[in-house]
């Protein structure tokens, strides 16, 4: 491999290579290196290309806060555009391509809005594009549209699996630095589950780029150790490559773990696991990010942050140049330049804003105090340096520090406003922070390292011992402390050429200044005027010099100018991570009927109804069009006998001493009065009196009742009655308890129904039309005494039953209906049938009971007890709901019976025109009625009952039809009920 | 199927386990379909606290459970799952065919009882892993001090309603929705993989 710029180990292992691929070109690398370092390795400074200007862009950092190196990851399928370089850790066949320019990476053409910057400034798009009008849509947004966007997506479903799950700890502590992982001893050492996460793949922070020593070690072992410690603990968990994004209500932390990300394959298991982690204390140990000085073309590939490069030099033995210069305005920046002369790296100057005396030694440097740097040149990446001194200097990297910021982010995400701390000119977290969460170390503005340990520590010991562990007093182990100041200074204002503030969104200096001329000076119309701090970086490094540059321009502090709002997620969190396993079979759970199996096998349509996945109907061999399939289910049943699987109604077993009672507080009809053995149909008021549901309510026994509700309604209605069983009538003595999946259930219909059930139930029950009337109900016994019930009710109008066996005897049952009904030639009958046949009979459902629709409406206005309080009572006496011109349900037939109806339809009077003034109602269901060939419908129009006869217009003006039909009574089949009386 | 002068068996009926007996490894974790299980609900009438766990001592020597605990009778003939205030699960290993009736010379009336049995499908997940594939699904804690063996839980498994039982230190018995039984099992098989 090219070892060009590889100077030393660091922690990469440099025995072994893994081969890597960079916009085409193979390379080599080692385990523990990332994309960037690797690339750095073999000499790579251009990386990619900047969203708006296409600017060459270079590794600005090392780690997620990277602005700059965003790349394609994998190919095909599994291509992951805007993965950032320095956070992607080195894998054996890693591929990755550049992105965001056209032609190549070195020669992008779109570089040409570089040269078109002027016209292209903040806020461009809000002033131009306005002429001519018709150019918007036809050139501009297609042109904006595909020069917009960074990386490509591959247009495939993504072929890697994702998971979910869910972690409780004691205490959450979020990174791994110093101050994590002293936070994590001890509350580990103390005993509390303790779950240590961090976003890198190595775990120990800072101390993996610096050459801090703790205890006598370097502090990179002393990690080590800790680690180790940590590991050997039951109840600590370490999760490395997990990034809490987001803090939420009541200690839970939405958290991504990279499971399988560094491996080039995932072997079928999920690439990354969204965890939602339930703490009871949460410390937030996630370091501090630096932050840049702007100045006079600071984007150029070969600038950055000066720790950034300290860490490539430290962890993964790569020099970020041959010939660097520092820029800073604190002393930490100096480290770099010691850490680089250290490994024998040229460090041609530093250049430090603030006056006085150099703060240390570097050999071989020149020091320029109270300078700064103004420009930089160098094609494609930094070859010369000018200082506002008049000076100029060679060189190829520019590190730079501004400063470091506390990652306050989490602290923040529960609306915690920052506060400004005037000594580290950064944001610390504020004094509201969620309940059970505090940040330690750099993350809460303490730099020095032994201070780093001994909060982290405390932090630890706190959260434990107030959670009732036994208190264990850390020892802090020695450690250096020097944390030097920290001088205001955020660009250089004499820069040559545009200073770069925001590089993700090609936000300058200059930018930020219009934005104030233009009356822009909120941080937040800031943000949506510029784009700054918006993308994948979210302006991690961009937004404290920015709201400064702008403190600045308004004469304002910067806590006056505040920040914008800190919002989840901390780094960007895929989408399909979020959406996990809910794909394919996983989308949600299916019901099945008990006999599913049975209706698979013939061959049955199945429609959904919520999760149930119910028989639509049965096709038979010849039958080429639903239609034929149902009009032959309907005909058939109405003319012998055929079964419905009704096991979708929900059903709900009530019990108590006080089950009557509470039954008439929740149906508007009255239930007091029904006898052991018998059915009464029910409806459902809502609190305001519109109808919700209706079904049909068995006693069983004196103290029992089963209440069945519509499939679509049955979740709904258990939670309101457990709602007024536990809130509002407490002393009832009521229970109640679903037992829909418990019983398979058959709708047994027509004629030869009695006859088939015959067959079925056990002889010693009698079920002639004396014995087990029109509404009758028993428990009893099937089959030879497998446990039944059986219900004498009808929705298609025919005599007909419900007989239920438990679940388990479902699919058997079907088949012996089936095999009892065979000399009556029986059929299996779906939804579809039963629907029309409910149609024919005038039955409301679904369409009709649809939350707006009141008993009145319905024509059970009689339902409605006036001797007794229910829900729903009281409003549905509104003036409203009952005027004399309401809808009501009426039936309609079309004129002319060769046309067909349209559920949805409007009733307008013959010659009116479709409008909202002349509209008089709606057509809620239509069906070709095969008992009497031709459509039929229900619906509600104003004063129906009283307009039988009457001819309107059904208009449908999306189908553009309109059809005049008749006004007719709801009951198209048997509508004196002799038949389910019979 | 019982037959006598009172039964008739024209027709009989096969009693089918939900999920046909499911038994699978994953690694060494054991996921198993249990079928054959009786399980009644027993809720407690308004103020008949006392009676009822009177009643349950007298029938089977044991307290009445507190919410999510357990109680297990003598032999393990019963075992009590509390799952709410007022109301509890009476689970029996074996089958049942009028489980209230069953229930009405051992506790009188002191309760009210309703046949749970089908309403659910049982799946007993045993093995090293099984902690950590139920962590993917099961937002409860499940960790051994936070649920230690008796505990039991109701809770939500991708979308499902579901009812967690531990039995031993790596054991659990999930109760699922019976209708969806097939997604419940998938999403549990998804898990064991993922985690094997």
């Amino acid at each position: 491999m090219t070892r060009f710029s590889r100077v030393a180990d660091g922690f990469v292992d440099t025995e072994r290579f893994l081969s890597f691929e960079f916009d085409g070109r193979k390379m080599e690398g080692h385990p523990g290196d990332t994309l960037a370092s690797a690339l750095l390795a073999n000499g790579y400074k251009l990386v990619g290309r900047s969203f708006k200007y296409h600017r060459p862009r270079g590794v600005f950092s090392a780690g997620s806060e990277e602005p700059n190196a965003l790349v394609q990851l994998r190919s095909g399928a599994f291509t992951e555009p805007n993965t950032r370089a320095t956070t992607i850790e080195l894998f054996d066949g890693l591929e990755a391509t550049s992105q965001n320019f056209r032609l190549s990476l070195r020669h992008d053409l779109m570089a040409v809005n570089d040269f078109l910057s002027p016209f292209l400034s903040a806020g461009f798009y809000y002033k131009t594009f306005m002429w001519p009008k018709r150019f918007w849509e036809r050139v501009y947004e297609p042109v904006i549209r595909a020069s917009a966007g960074l990386g490509q997506l591959s247009m495939e479903p993504d072929p890697d699996t994702y998971d979910k799950g869910f972690l409780h700890c004691d205490i959450l502590v979020i990174g791994a630095g110093p101050a994590g992982l002293s936070a994590a001893l001890a509350a580990g050492r103390s005993g509390a589950r303790t779950i240590l996460a961090d976003e890198d793949f190595r775990m120990g922070g800072r101390l993996n780029a610096e050459t801090h020593e703790i205890g006598g070690q370097t502090g990179a072992i002393w990690a080590k150790d800790v680690i180790s410690e940590l590991e050997a603990m039951p109840c600590v968990r370490l999760m490395p490559r997990s990034t809490v994004f987001g803090a939420y209500d009541h200690g839970i932390h939405g958290m991504l773990e990279r499971k399988t990300d560094h491996l080039p394959s995932s072997g079928g298991k999920p690439r990354q696991i969204l965890w939602r982690v339930y703490a009871k204390r949460t410390i937030v140990a996630a370091g501090a990010i630096e932050r840049p000085i702007a100045f006079g073309n600071n984007d150029r590939p070969g600038t950055m942050l000066a720790g950034s490069a300290r860490t490539y030099l430290n962890r993964y033995g790569v020099a970020a140049g041959k010939r660097i210069a520092l820029f800073t305005n604190n002393d930490d920046g100096w480290r770099t330049a010691s850490d680089f002369v250290a490994k024998g790296i040229e460090v041609a100057a530093v250049i430090d804003v603030r006056q006085g005396d150099a703060p240390m030694k570097v050999p071989g440097a020149q020091f320029f105090m109270g300078d700064a740097i103004v420009n930089t040149s160098g094609r494609k990446s930094i070859g010369r340096i000018s200082l506002r001194s008049g000076n100029t200097l060679s060189a190829d990297c520019v590190a730079v520090s501004g400063g470091w910021n506390p990652s306050l982010h989490l602290t923040s995400h529960k609306g915690d406003r920052p506060e400004w701390n005037s000594d580290l000119q950064a944001f610390v977290p504020g004094k509201k922070l969620p309940k059970g969460m505090s940040a330690a170390g750099a993350a809460n503005g303490t730099f020095g390292l032994h201070s780093i340990l001994a909060e982290g520590s405390a932090a630890g010991e706190v959260a434990a011992a107030s959670l009732g562990y036994p208190a264990i007093r850390m020892q802090v182990p020695d450690a250096g402390n020097a944390a030097g100041g920290t001088a205001p200074f955020w660009y250089v204002a004499e820069s040559k050429g545009r200073a770069w503030v925001d590089l993700q969104n090609d936000v300058t200096v200059k930018d930020i200044i219009q934005s104030h001329q233009e009356g822009l000076h909120s941080v937040e119309h800031l943000k949506r005027y510029t784009t700054l701090g918006m993308a994948t970086d979210q302006g991690k490094t961009a937004n404290v010099p920015a709201l400064a540059i702008m403190a600045e321009l308004t004469g304002k502090s910067i806590p006056e100018t505040g920040t914008t709002t800190y919002r989840p997620p901390y780094t960007p969190v895929p989408i399909a991570a979020f959406a996990g396993r809910s794909r394919g079979m996983q989308f949600r759970p299916v019901r099945h009927t008990p006999s599913h199996k049975w209706a698979e096998e013939r061959g049955a349509v199945f429609v959904e109804a919520g999760a149930w996945l119910r028989a639509q109907w049965y096709p038979q061999e010849g039958e080429t069009h639903w239609r034929q399939s149902v009009d032959r289910e309907v005909q058939a049943t109405r003319g012998s006998v055929g079964i419905c699987d009704v096991t979708t109604l929900g059903k709900i077993d009530i019990k108590g001493r006080d089950a009557a009672e509470f039954l008439n507080r929740v149906y508007a009809n009255t239930i007091t009065t029904l006898p052991v053995g018998k059915v009464r149909y029910g409806l459902m008021l809502r609190e305001d009196g519109f109808a919700y549901d209706d079904g049909t309510v068995a006693r069983l026994s004196s103290n029992h009742y089963l209440m069945t509700t519509t499939t679509a309604n049955a979740v709904l209605v258990f939670r309101n009655l457990e709602f007024a069983r536990q809130c509002l009538w407490p002393g009832l003595d009521v229970h109640l308890i679903s037992v829909t999946d418990g019983w398979a259930q058959f709708s047994v219909a027509g004629p030869n129904s009695r006859r088939l059930l015959r067959k079925i139930i056990d002889r010693k029950f009698e079920i002639s039309n004396e014995a087990f009337p029109f509404m009758a109900c028993a428990e009893l016994s099937a089959c030879g005494g497998v446990p039944a019930r059986l219900f004498r009710i009808s929705f298609s109008g025919e005599l007909a039953y419900e007989v239920a066996v438990p679940a388990r005897y479902g699919n058997s049952m079907m088949k012996a209906l089936m095999r009892a009904g065979d000399e009556y030639d029986a059929v299996p009958y779906g939804t579809e049938a039963l629907s029309v046949m409910r149609i024919e009979k005038g039955h409301a459902a679904g369409n009709e009971i649809n939350g707006q629709t009141t008993a009145r409406n319905l024509g059970l206005a009689r339902m409605v007890s006036k001797k007794k309080d229910c829900i729903g009572n009281v409003l549905s006496e509104r003036e409203d709901m009952n005027r004399d011109d309401a809808v009501e349900l009426v039936g309609f037939v079309p004129v002319d019976r060769s046309k067909s109806l349209n559920a949805g339809a409007h009733f307008v009077a013959a010659g009116k025109a479709p409008t909202l003034e002349n509209d008089q109602g709606w057509m809620s269901s239509v069906a070709y009625s095969p008992s009497l060939g031709h459509h039929i419908g229900l619906g509600f129009i104003s004063r129906g009952a009283s307009r039988l006869g009457e001819n309107v217009v059904a208009v449908a003006p999306v189908r553009n039809m309109a059809t005049e039909v008749e006004i007719v009574s709801p009951h198209f089949v048997d509508a004196e009920g002799k038949r389910l009386r019979g | 199927m019982r037959k006598g002068r009172d039964f008739v068996a024209d027709y009989e009926l096969k009693a089918e386990p939900v999920l046909g007996n499911y038994c699978r490894q994953f690694g060494d974790n054991t996921l198993k379909e249990i079928a054959g299980f009786t399980m009644v609900a027993v809720a407690c009438p308004l103020d008949g606290v006392d009676d009822l766990a009177t009643a349950v001592k007298e029938a089977w020597k044991i307290a009445l459970p507190e919410t999510g605990s357990s109680s297990i009778s003598d032999g393990k003939t019963v075992r009590l799952l509390g799952m709410a205030r007022d109301q509890f699960f009476a689970v029996f290993q074996e089958s049942i065919v009028f489980p209230e009736k069953h229930l009405v010379p051992l506790l009188g009336n002191a309760g009210y009882y309703t046949d749970q049995t089908d309403n659910w499908c049982l799946l007993e997940l045993s093995g090293p892993n099984a902690l950590d594939a139920l962590e993917r699904i099961c937002p409860i804690n499940l960790e051994i001090g936070a649920f230690p063996t008796g505990s039991v839980g109701r809770t939500v498994m991708e979308h499902s309603a579901a009812i967690v039982y531990r039995h031993s230190d790596s054991g659990f018995s999930l109760f699922g929705a019976s209708s969806s039984a097939g997604s419940f099992l998938h999403a549990i098989e998804t898990s064991l993989f993922n985690v094997t």
